[in-house]
């Protein structure tokens, strides 16, 4: 009598089990939860779930404030008529000597010399298109739609998984949203210099910078919290401040403690006995 | 199953005032039931043996009120003998008013399936009535039967009518022997011919394969209709004067070997259709001209007024309406703010164009002077040859000035339709996909950084551009659709003048029994002792399927541009163009797809000649 192969969870896989089959490990799995749920002492989460959970929230911040950089860069030429060339040179500057000293192939790829040239001339070239594009348009209806934009750029951004590369749909609707808050602005250089400050900021420099670094974030945060000083006043500052402190060390505690008590016994039957997304690819 | 019996109604069959024996002869082939055609008394049948198409089929008594059959269950059925002369006939399938060999086109044209028609086609869903179809035949060629019975019995008494008219018929005969006569049978036989002959070389070289005028023009298309009309004229006229029908039944019958098959082929109501076709023809013709006179009549007198009303229309609609809109799609329509430089751009050149087409040809044509002089000369050819005519001048005429409106829209629908699908290519893009054209769906793709954002920009700057570009599309495919309205218009009652069934409908109201659209048989009397006596009658043709050819061009003209299918069309950018080819191919139907060459004319009129 030949073996038995052992029972997959497969469903297009024709096994020489009955359609009924309950295959053992589901029954021990439903067991042992029994038992932990008795026990206090196991409610617990790994340290390395808890530091991955605040990491996560964390990182989420960090793309938030990422994102106000193209909010900051538009008030800094819009509002306050700033000349741009600066900047840009600055950054540009930076963003060059990151490309000369991270030789990566995954890199390289993304981010050559030629496509450099493209970006910029193709840059040059639809500025003055841009620029007149939403003339007509009320500007309400471009702020309403650049938040939108950034609502579904920071949701898109934070929900993918690679952190190295950033996904085309959330490089598209970045390109797209500046290039809709670009049409506001009064001269082709103003919006040349914001597309390229954004594009480097948001898209070129992220995969440049190592995500462990402790100087970038702290850079970021300082930058942004001196300007919404310089903008709203030291009151909102504050407020912000104190949210996003609230945000990084309490929230994590609270999704820990419901995650244990609430979350947890549902999920491990669930993510070990139910494919929740199909696979297509 | 019965055997049907089938009596001449009214006729001295049934109630004959003579007393005494009587046998009804009938006769029957092998697929039909059997046709009573005469009676006689019985003592001639003792020495005569009867032949076999026809057999005794009822005897009665000098006493007896009833036949008594010969045939096992017997089943009357009366009909009313048809008159050959007025061109009465039964038929089980309606008359066709299209000739047969377009017939199958115009079903598949609208609406059905090819699947459809094909299961209608098996002959498992056929009603079987091949054998009444044949009895039908023979009753529609009742009076050549019994007189062929007659002749090969004498003392048989049948319906049959002396033939009354035989003085005219040697005064005909007579005539028709003299050289004045065979001189004048001559000349306008060739007179005829060559007619016919330029007909054809006209209407060949408007459909030239490679370059049809027949598309493009509606008075062109006209004057094709006509000329096909009178190429067809002699075919038509040679084939319902088919005069040696009826008598070559009799001769034929005498033959041991009487095919039903010949016969069938040669039945006088197979060119019935053909008649009315000819005279419903001729009939128009003439209508169309004396629509001709009173409008020219009418045209004539309002000349000045017509002119110049006419000229400030076209010069309103055309130019002066066309600049307004124009130049308000500039300026914010309707407080909608466009992109303000592309709008500028396009309303600029649509002016231009405005500007150079009026001062080009529009002018001159809306002239006051011009407009005189056209409407002289249409006068003139109205009061010639027809009114329909006249109208396809006009739609013409009306054609030429709105081409600057068939540019614009063609212009817009062009520019409108490129940006939809870049703008269809470049949302895959955005969204991180690019369609796979090896297997025809979209895949997921890694692009580079500088694709991603070329095309993102495009796409944001071609989203802010549609509502501009789709302005002047959409105004342009009202101002285009309009126009195509009138021309479509004009053109049915082009049609209408062309094609009305004029003749068939007072034919159907004269005598309904020239237009069978089947037959029916009705339960007579229900005498519990007798047999069952049915009634054979005559259905006339349904007026809607007289204007079946009108129906499918309003369903072809619905489908075609004032339907779901058109907005999608014109949603997406697709052009809409008027085909007048294929419109109006429906209404060619009384016509054969190809005029009869000169040679085979020729052959078909010396033969009978």
């Amino acid at each position: 009598m030949t073996t038995r192969s052992p029972w997959k969870r497969l469903l297009w896989l024709k096994q020489e089990y009955p359609d009924n089959y309950t295959d053992p490990s589901f029954i021990d799995l439903r067991a042992r939860q029994k038992i932990d749920s008795t026990k206090k002492s196991d409610r617990k989460l790994s340290e390395a779930a808890r530091s991955r959970i605040r990491l996560d929230f964390i990182s989420f911040y960090q793309t938030v404030l990422n994102t106000s950089f193209i909010y900051i860069t538009f008030t800094y030429v819009y509002y306050y008529g700033c000349n741009p060339i600066p900047p840009t040179i600055f950054l540009s500057f930076i963003t060059l000597i990151m490309s000369r000293t991270k030789v990566d192939p995954s890199l390289s790829s993304f981010m050559n010399i030629k496509s450099s040239l493209i970006i910029t001339f193709a840059m040059l070239t639809l500025s003055p298109v841009l620029k007149s594009l939403s003339k007509t348009t009320a500007s309400d209806s471009i702020w309403t739609l650049s938040f939108w934009l950034t609502l579904w750029y920071v949701f898109v951004i934070s929900s993918t998984t690679s952190k190295h590369k950033p996904s085309n749909l959330s490089t598209n609707i970045l390109v797209a949203l500046v290039a809709v808050l670009s049409s506001r602005l009064s001269t082709t250089i103003d919006v040349f210099c914001f597309l390229l400050i954004s594009i480097q900021l948001n898209i070129i420099l992220p995969t440049y910078l190592s995500v462990t670094s402790k100087v970038v974030p702290i850079i970021t945060n300082v930058i942004v919290y001196s300007f919404l000083n310089v903008t709203l006043g030291w009151i909102y500052m504050l407020m912000i401040f104190f949210v996003s402190v609230f945000y990084i060390t309490v929230l994590p505690k609270w999704f820990i403690y419901w995650k244990i008590n609430y979350h947890k016994r549902d999920n491990d039957l669930l993510s070990t006995w139910d494919a929740r997304t199909p696979i297509l690819d | 199953m019965p055997n049907y019996i089938f009596w001449p109604y009214g006729s001295f069959f049934e109630n004959s005032t003579v007393r005494g024996p009587r046998v009804a002869l009938a006769i029957s082939f092998q697929k039909t039931h059997f046709v009573v055609l005469g009676v006689c008394e019985p003592q001639y049948l003792e020495e005569i043996n009867i032949r076999s198409p026809y057999s005794v089929i009822a005897t009665k008594d000098a006493e007896g009120e009833n036949w008594v059959y010969k045939v096992p269950d017997p089943c009357n059925v009366h009909f009313r003998i048809p008159k050959l002369k007025f061109m009465q006939f039964y038929s089980s399938d309606p008359i066709s008013l299209i000739i047969p060999e377009k017939d199958v086109g115009l079903h598949n044209s609208v609406g059905e399936t090819s699947n459809f028609s094909k299961l209608e086609e098996h002959p498992r869903y056929k009603s079987d009535n091949k054998r009444l179809s044949e009895t039908l035949n023979i009753i529609n060629l009742f009076p050549a039967y019994s007189r062929a019975l007659s002749e090969l019995y004498p003392f048989i008494q049948t319906s049959q009518k002396k033939l009354r008219d035989t003085r005219l018929r040697r005064i005909a005969a007579w005539c028709s022997s003299t050289y004045f006569y065979k001189a004048a049978a001559g000349i306008s036989l060739y007179m005829i011919l060559a007619i016919c002959s330029i007909a054809s070389l006209v209407s060949s070289l408007l459909n030239y394969s490679h370059f049809q005028l027949v598309n493009y023009s509606a008075f062109i298309q006209q004057i094709d209709l006509r000329c096909q009309q009178i190429c067809y004229f002699p075919v038509q006229y040679q084939r319902i004067n088919k005069k040696d029908t009826i008598q070559k039944v009799g001769s034929m019958l005498k033959q041991e070997n009487s095919n039903n098959q010949t016969l069938n082929s040669r039945m006088p109501c197979k060119f019935y259709p053909d008649y009315i076709l000819l005279y419903n023809t001729v009939w128009l013709i003439i209508n169309d001209i004396s629509f001709g006179l009173i409008f020219g009549a009418i045209l004539t007198e309002n000349r000045d007024f017509l002119v110049s009303t006419s000229h400030r229309i076209l010069k309103f609609f055309l130019y002066d309406l066309l600049k307004t809109i124009t130049i308000m799609l500039a300026s914010n329509p309707f407080g909608i703010k466009l992109n303000a430089e592309l709008a500028n751009f396009l309303s600029e050149l649509f002016l231009w164009v405005i500007e150079f087409s009026y001062s080009a040809f529009i002018k001159l044509l809306i002239d006051p002077e011009t407009l005189s002089t056209l409407l002289t000369l249409t006068i003139y050819m109205i009061f010639l040859v027809g009114f329909s005519f006249g109208v396809s001048l006009a739609i013409d005429f009306f054609a030429v000035l709105s081409f600057p409106i068939y540019v614009f829209y063609r212009i817009s629908s062009k520019l409108y339709h490129c940006q939809l699908n870049i703008m269809a290519s470049l949302f895959n893009l955005f969204c991180g996909k690019k369609k796979n054209v090896l297997r025809n769906r979209v895949d997921h793709n890694y692009f580079q950084l500088d694709q991603l954002l070329l095309g993102t920009l495009l796409f944001i700057i071609l989203v802010f551009l549609t509502p501009t570009v789709m302005a002047f599309y959409m105004s342009y495919t009202v101002l285009r659709m309009l126009t195509i309205t009138i021309e479509i218009f004009s053109e049915a009652v082009i049609a209408l003048i062309n094609h009305f069934p004029l003749f068939a409908l007072l034919l159907r109201l004269k005598d309904p029994k020239r237009l069978p659209g089947g037959i029916s048989i009705d339960l007579k009397t229900t005498n519990s002792n007798k047999h069952t006596i049915l009634e054979l009658q005559n259905n006339p043709i349904k007026f809607k399927s007289m204007f079946k050819p009108y129906n499918l061009l309003l369903a072809q003209i619905r489908a075609n541009y004032f339907s779901f299918a058109t907005v999608r069309q014109i949603i997406r950018g697709e052009s809409i163009m008027i085909n007048r080819h294929k419109l109006y191919y429906v209404l060619y139907s009384a016509l054969p797809s190809k005029p009869l060459g000169v040679r085979d004319l020729y052959k078909r009129l010396t033969i009978q000649a």
